[in-house]
């Protein structure tokens, strides 16, 4: 009975292709915290019950639930989940500065990265085209951030590494929907791609590349 | 000894200057300022912030610190001080959540409130007397949403006083200072009030003929930023 209770002590309220969810379920995983996973169809125009007690304000996911009290916004789960299980290795670095520009660069995540992809795949022709150059343009940017290093982390996998990689998992969408060529524009980045690839953690919460594409052509009735 | 702080703001009195402002006076933290032309920007501002090339940078030694509730962190994470953000994990989160809400939700209606007429303006009111209700819920009686003291959030809704004080007076619109908000009123006189604060607070003069005089730009540039938190998806 303590048993159960202790294994839903923290819930993720989220759906299987949300980037942003992906990113609190990464934290929790690398931080080896056990949770419940509640699906919110965002194909459902309604949102849940759950959802709507929850986030009164924004009725939208991710929502971290701990001992019942819920945590809104994915970077602001993924900073708390770092601080509240803080004996297991730490996402954001000691360093104040680093903190910084950790924080800075998933904020320019937010604001350029996200926004880009979404006019990639809802334009046509032209605007297609300018949304795509842009997005390159954000994401060679990061590679400049990245240098040679192993993670954005430094040698280990931090936050910066877990507030992008999930953006990852729809490269094989700009690949098909727009004939970009990922290794070629951004090898760097898909060097790193691929060693992310190889924790256990990325493995299991990023979905295929075809699953995203397949989902969000749904979701921006593209063809 | 810690290396000197500059901060790069500008002649425009930004409220998101103030914040970076308030954090380095609340934790005693001395600084040179420097206002930019922002019409005009210069070469110091352009190598420190290549990406956005927005006021406020932090300048600490050699490093650049950007976006203002990044610089807030900062400030209290780098330097000794009372602490700006809650101890306690889940306030802190709470605290992020309602000053992120601040930009993406409150600051276009607010400002729009103010600058447009009609209809719209009925709209834009609707909007932000919402946004307000759930900020007085937020501060539930407490003398600052920090608690007794002025805090990490405090400073990120600082707009909501000075600033929304001043369009309040120019336009004859009444938000905070209204009867709708008591908390919100007081909570404003007391920040406003507040020792360090104060000295980084724009004059309402000051600011009465800044808006007059960039009245235009502000709500053209207002207009144009459409709502970036849209959709069931949020970051």
């Amino acid at each position: 009975m303590a048993a159960a209770a202790a294994a839903v002590e923290v819930t993720v309220v989220d759906f299987w292709c949300n980037e942003f969810g992906m990113r609190a379920r990464l934290a929790l995983r690398e931080k080896r915290v056990p949770f419940e996973f509640v699906e919110e169809d965002l194909r459902v125009r309604e949102r849940s019950d759950l959802v709507r007690r929850m986030n009164p304000v924004h009725r939208a996911i991710p929502i971290l639930i701990h001992a019942g009290r819920p945590v809104c916004g994915s970077l602001n789960i993924v900073e708390y989940v770092d601080e509240v299980w803080s004996k297991t290795p730490r996402l954001l670095p000691a360093d104040p500065l680093e903190r910084a520009n950790a924080r800075f660069w998933a904020d320019f995540v937010d604001q350029k990265v996200y926004d880009a992809q979404a006019r990639f795949f809802t334009n046509r022709g032209e605007e297609k085209a300018a949304a795509m150059a842009e997005l390159l343009g954000h994401l060679r940017r990061l590679e400049a951030v990245l240098r040679d290093r192993p993670f954005f982390g430094g040698d280990e996998f931090g936050f910066l590494d877990v507030a992008l990689v999930p953006f990852s998992s729809m490269f094989y969408g700009y690949e098909r929907h727009g004939g970009v060529d990922m290794e070629a524009e951004c090898p760097v980045l898909l060097r790193w791609v691929r060693r992310c690839g190889e924790r256990v953690s990325v493995r299991d919460v990023l979905p295929s590349g075809q699953d995203m594409y397949a989902i969000h052509k749904e979701f921006y009735q593209t063809e | 000894m810690s290396p000197p702080v500059k901060l790069i703001g500008s002649f425009f009195d930004s409220p998101f200057v103030h914040r970076a402002e308030a954090a380095l006076r609340l934790k005693g933290v001395p600084y040179e300022l420097i206002q930019e032309d922002m019409e005009n920007k210069s070469e110091l501002l352009l190598q420190h912030n290549p990406i956005h090339k927005k006021v406020p940078v932090l300048v600490h030694g050699d490093h650049a610190v950007c976006e203002s509730l990044v610089i807030v962190e900062y400030v209290d994470e780098a330097f000794d001080g009372p602490p700006l953000l809650p101890s306690d994990p889940a306030d802190r989160a709470a605290a992020r959540f309602w000053a992120q809400l601040m930009d993406t939700k409150c600051r276009r209606p607010l400002v729009l409130s103010f600058l447009t007429e009609g209809e719209l303006r009925e709209g834009f009111l609707r909007e932000t007397k919402e946004n307000l209700a759930l900020l007085e819920a937020q501060l539930d009686g407490k003398r600052f949403f920090g608690g007794d003291s002025v805090g990490y959030l405090d400073i990120a809704l600082s707009a909501l006083s000075r600033w929304t004080a001043v369009f309040e007076e120019m336009t004859g619109v009444s938000l905070v200072g209204g009867d709708d908000f008591p908390g919100l009123r007081r909570w404003a006189e007391e920040y406003t009030s507040n020792e360090a604060v104060r000295q980084c607070l724009p004059s309402m003069e000051h600011l009465k003929a800044q808006f007059s005089a960039k009245k235009d730009k502000v709500k053209s540039v207002a207009m144009g930023h459409g709502d970036a938190a849209a959709g069931a998806v949020i970051r």
